[in-house]
């Protein structure tokens, strides 16, 4: 079953609204991290992600999240790395397509209360984005992918906690969000 | 009654917890594991430019205390390697440093702070304390003894 908010918002999708809604998510998606820069492996790009992905559908939310990284990864002030990029843009498809595939196993109640099974996704998502961009970037710098996954434990569990919290406490309200800016 | 889909979040979510105590876990065995290792190397650096002597400081009292295995520079003098155990007050003479005092003890008449190496047997000082340079393994005492 489907979650009936997204079958609607679906329905209505246009090219064009299909289109703008790319940017806008694209755009808070990227705005956001350029707020957080100071702020490693904190981020609500994830989030945005994956909850495109669940209102829109698996293929929306796959554009989403290679587009974000397409922008943030090539405008990025820690610097461009082509292989490191392709990584991350795939890596973050997979939330995007995540969440677009979860939303037939699972349905979330919109509003402001949280869900702790999102906040289990959101874990198990990040782990997973974590293990793969951890193992590339061990080849791209040449070190052994036993260190650079030793050496990134710390800020994959960042990464990990806050992103769990962040889908735990974020996707329902902005949801509910989403519908209520629809419904207009 | 707990459902078996709550059944099923509650496993997920102790995977969940399971990952993070697991990849803790490893994270803090590699860094101790690193930290001894440059613990080892350090000490190894170390031993290159030190030597470790036998410091025996006897007040004259009964009382005889052992600094086995104290760490000096390589080639300290006896007066500042005895300096690193004991609290000291010496003066200078044209004959090399003299021991007034141990750790505050002085003072008593016709008593002495002495200085002995080990070689076979205890050998008395034949310069003063500042001018005995220390090797890896030496033995030496100080006693505080009166002359009859």
């Amino acid at each position: 079953m489907i979650h009936p908010i997204t079958v609607d918002l679906e329905r209505e999708l246009t090219p064009a609204r299909r289109a703008s809604l790319l940017a806008v998510f694209t755009a808070a998606a990227v705005a956001t991290n350029y707020l957080l820069i100071g702020v490693v492996n904190v981020k609500f790009m994830d989030l945005l992600v994956f909850s495109g992905g669940y209102l829109y559908g698996a293929g929306f939310g796959a554009t989403l999240g290679a587009m974000v990284w397409l922008v943030y990864g090539t405008v990025n002030p820690y610097g461009f790395n082509l292989p490191m990029l392709a990584a991350t843009m795939l890596g973050e498809a997979v939330y995007g397509v995540a969440g677009g595939v979860i939303r037939r196993s699972m349905v979330v109640r919109p509003g402001w209360g949280p869900d702790a099974r999102l906040g289990v996704v959101g874990f198990l998502l990040t782990f997973v984005y974590d293990l793969f961009t951890n193992v590339v970037s061990a080849y791209v710098a040449g070190v052994p992918v036993a260190v650079a996954l030793i050496g990134g434990v710390p800020f994959a569990l960042l990464h990990e906690v806050s992103n769990a919290v962040f889908f735990s406490v974020g996707v329902p309200p902005l949801l509910q969000a989403v519908k209520r800016v629809e419904a207009k | 009654m707990i459902s078996d889909s709550n059944y099923k979040w509650v496993a997920v979510a102790l995977l969940c917890t399971t990952l993070v105590s697991g990849a803790a876990a490893l994270y803090l065995n590699s860094r101790v594991n690193a930290l001894e290792a440059d613990y080892m190397k350090a000490l190894d650096e170390l031993a290159r430019f030190t030597v470790t002597v036998d410091i025996m400081i006897d007040y004259g009292n009964g009382t005889v205390a052992w600094y086995n295995g104290t760490r000096v520079a390589a080639g300290e003098s006896l007066l500042e390697a005895t300096g690193r155990v004991a609290e000291l007050d010496y003066s200078v003479t044209e004959y090399g440093a003299f021991v007034n005092a141990v750790n505050g003890v002085s003072g008593e008449l016709n008593k002495y702070w002495m200085w002995s190496y080990y070689d076979v047997g205890w050998q008395f000082g034949p310069v003063g304390a500042d001018q005995w340079r220390l090797h890896s393994g030496d033995r030496v005492a100080w006693v505080y003894t009166g002359f009859s």
